[in-house]
C-alpha cells in the first residue's frame, strides 16, 4: 500500500466523472467550513441561530462537533447560562418532568460545565433539547395542552 | 451471500463493507433514536425558528424506519441499485437528523451526512477507485478536523477538562476511569488525565492530517485515534467511533483490492 495522496495524483490521467467532481466539491465545503469556523467562530455563530437564518444555523451543523463550539462559545462570551436553564428546568419540572427526567442532575450547576464540554448521556435528553433551543430563551407552558412554546428567541 | 459480494465491483464490495458498519452503529443508536421520538410526543415543542416538517415527529420516525429498511433490503439483496438506494438514503437521513428539532446536536448525525457522501462516491464512480484510499482519508480528517481544532483552549489542552468529566465531576468517576481508579491512586490518575488533554489534541490532529501519511500508516493513525477514544470516552462514543470504523473499513478495502492495486502500479509504470 503506497502513499494514498501520490496515488490519487498520479490517476488524474484517467480524468474525474460526475460523482469524484461531487465528492471533491463535498470535500472541499467540509474542509473550508471547518477550517473557517474555527478561523472566525464568533462570526458565524452571530449569524446561524443567535442573530441569524435558519439556513446560515443549517449550514454550520454539517461542521463535525459544531454543537461543542455552540455551547461553549455561548457560555463564555454571555457568562454562565445555568442560572437561566435552571430556572427553566426547575419551571418545567413543576410541571412534572421531575417524575420522567434526572432533572437535579442538570439543575446542579457543578455538573453543567461537564455536560457542555463533553456531550450529554443519553438519559439528559431533555436538557440537550433546551441547550438546542439555547438556553436563554422563554418558553411558555400551554396548561390545557402541555405544549411548550417557545416566545423569544434572543 | 459472500460470493454475491465479492462478485460486485470494487466500490460496491466496499459500499458493502460500509454498510454493515453503519447498520451495527445504528442498530446500537436504536433505543436512543427511539427515545427522542417518544419524548417529542411526550412534551411537544413548539419553536418557530424550525420550519413545519422539522418539528414533527412523523418526518423523524419516517426517515429511521426507511433507513433501517433500505439498509436491511441492501444487506439481504446487495446490488448496485440497493447500494446506491443505502447511499442516498443514509445522505438524506444524515441530512434530517442534522437539522430536525428533535436531533440534539448528537455527534452521530452529522457523521452520518457525511458518510452518505462517501456512500455515494462509493456507488456512483465509474473510474479511479485507486483515489479512493486518499478520499477516504480525507474525509475521516475532515470528522477529525473540528474536534481537534475546537480543543486548542486553555482547558482542554491543561487536560482541566478531563479531568473534570471523567473523575472529579458530582458523579464521580466515569466509564473506564472506574477501574483505573482501582489501580492508579488519585494524584497519578489526575495527573494521567491531564495528559489526555494534549494528548487527545495530538491524537485528533494526527487523524485529521492522515490523508498525507502512506496508507498503511494513515489507516493505522485512524484506527489508533478511535480505538484510543473509545478507551477514554467509553461505550457512549461507540455511536462515533462505529461511523468512523465503518468508513475507515470501506477505505481499507478498496486499499487492499487487487484492482487498486494494480492500477496503481499500472499508474506508477506510466509516469
Amino acid at each position: 500500500m503506497g502513499w494514498p495522496l501520490r496515488d490519487a495524483w498520479r490517476s488524474r490521467q484517467e480524468g474525474a466523472d460526475g460523482a469524484t467532481w461531487g465528492f471533491l466539491a463535498a470535500m472541499l465545503a467540509l474542509w473550508g467550513l471547518t477550517l473557517g469556523v474555527a478561523a472566525s467562530p464568533e462570526w458565524w455563530l452571530q449569524r446561524s441561530h443567535h442573530q441569524g437564518s435558519f439556513g446560515v444555523w443549517a449550514l454550520t451543523q454539517t461542521v463535525p462537533f459544531m454543537y461543542t463550539l455552540e455551547t461553549d462559545w455561548w457560555a463564555e462570551r454571555h457568562g454562565p447560562a445555568e442560572p437561566a436553564l435552571a430556572e427553566e428546568c426547575a419551571r418545567i419540572g413543576n410541571h412534572g418532568l421531575r417524575q420522567h427526567l434526572p432533572v437535579g442532575q442538570f439543575t446542579n450547576p457543578e455538573r453543567r460545565p461537564m455536560n457542555r464540554l463533553c456531550g450529554l448521556p443519553a438519559d439528559l435528553v431533555l436538557e440537550s433539547r433546551l441547550r438546542k433551543h439555547r438556553v436563554r430563551t422563554r418558553w411558555r407552558l400551554e396548561e390545557h395542552s402541555g405544549v411548550l412554546v417557545l416566545e423569544e428567541r434572543p | 451471500m459472500i460470493e454475491q459480494v465479492r462478485s460486485l465491483p470494487v466500490g460496491l464490495r466496499a459500499a458493502y463493507v460500509l454498510l454493515v458498519g453503519v447498520l451495527a452503529t445504528l442498530v446500537w443508536l436504536a433505543p436512543t433514536l427511539a427515545r427522542r421520538a417518544a419524548l417529542m410526543v411526550r412534551f411537544p415543542l413548539v419553536d418557530g425558528w424550525f420550519p413545519d416538517p422539522l418539528q414533527a415527529v412523523g418526518l423523524y420516525a419516517g426517515v429511521v424506519v426507511l433507513q433501517f429498511a433500505v439498509m436491511v433490503l441492501a444487506l439481504a439483496r446487495p446490488s448496485r441499485t440497493t447500494l446506491r438506494l443505502f447511499a442516498w438514503t443514509t445522505l438524506g437521513f444524515g441530512a434530517v437528523l442534522l437539522v430536525h428539532q428533535a436531533s440534539f446536536g448528537a455527534a452521530s448525525s452529522v457523521l452520518f451526512f457525511w458518510t452518505g457522501v462517501w456512500a455515494l462516491w462509493l456507488t456512483h464512480a465509474t473510474r479511479g477507485f485507486e483515489r479512493g484510499p486518499f478520499f477516504c482519508l480525507l474525509l475521516l480528517g475532515g470528522m477529525f478536523a473540528w474536534p481537534a481544532l475546537g480543543k486548542l483552549t486553555p482547558g482542554y489542552l491543561s487536560g482541566e477538562v478531563y479531568w473534570r468529566a471523567h473523575w472529579n465531576g458530582p458523579a464521580g468517576p466515569q466509564g473506564i476511569h472506574m477501574w483505573v481508579a482501582r489501580v492508579l491512586s488519585e494524584p497519578a490518575h489526575e495527573r494521567l488525565l491531564r495528559w489526555f488533554g494534549p494528548l487527545s489534541v495530538a491524537v485528533e490532529g494526527a487523524v485529521a492530517l492522515a490523508w498525507l501519511l502512506p496508507g498503511r500508516w494513515g489507516f493505522g493513525v485512524v484506527g489508533l485515534g478511535a480505538v484510543g477514544i473509545l478507551a477514554m470516552a467509553g461505550p457512549s462514543f461507540i455511536r462515533v467511533m462505529g461511523i468512523v470504523a465503518a468508513v475507515a473499513a470501506s477505505g481499507w478495502v478498496l486499499a487492499a483490492s487487487e484492482e487498486v492495486r494494480a492500477a496503481n502500479a499500472e499508474n506508477a509504470a506510466r509516469s
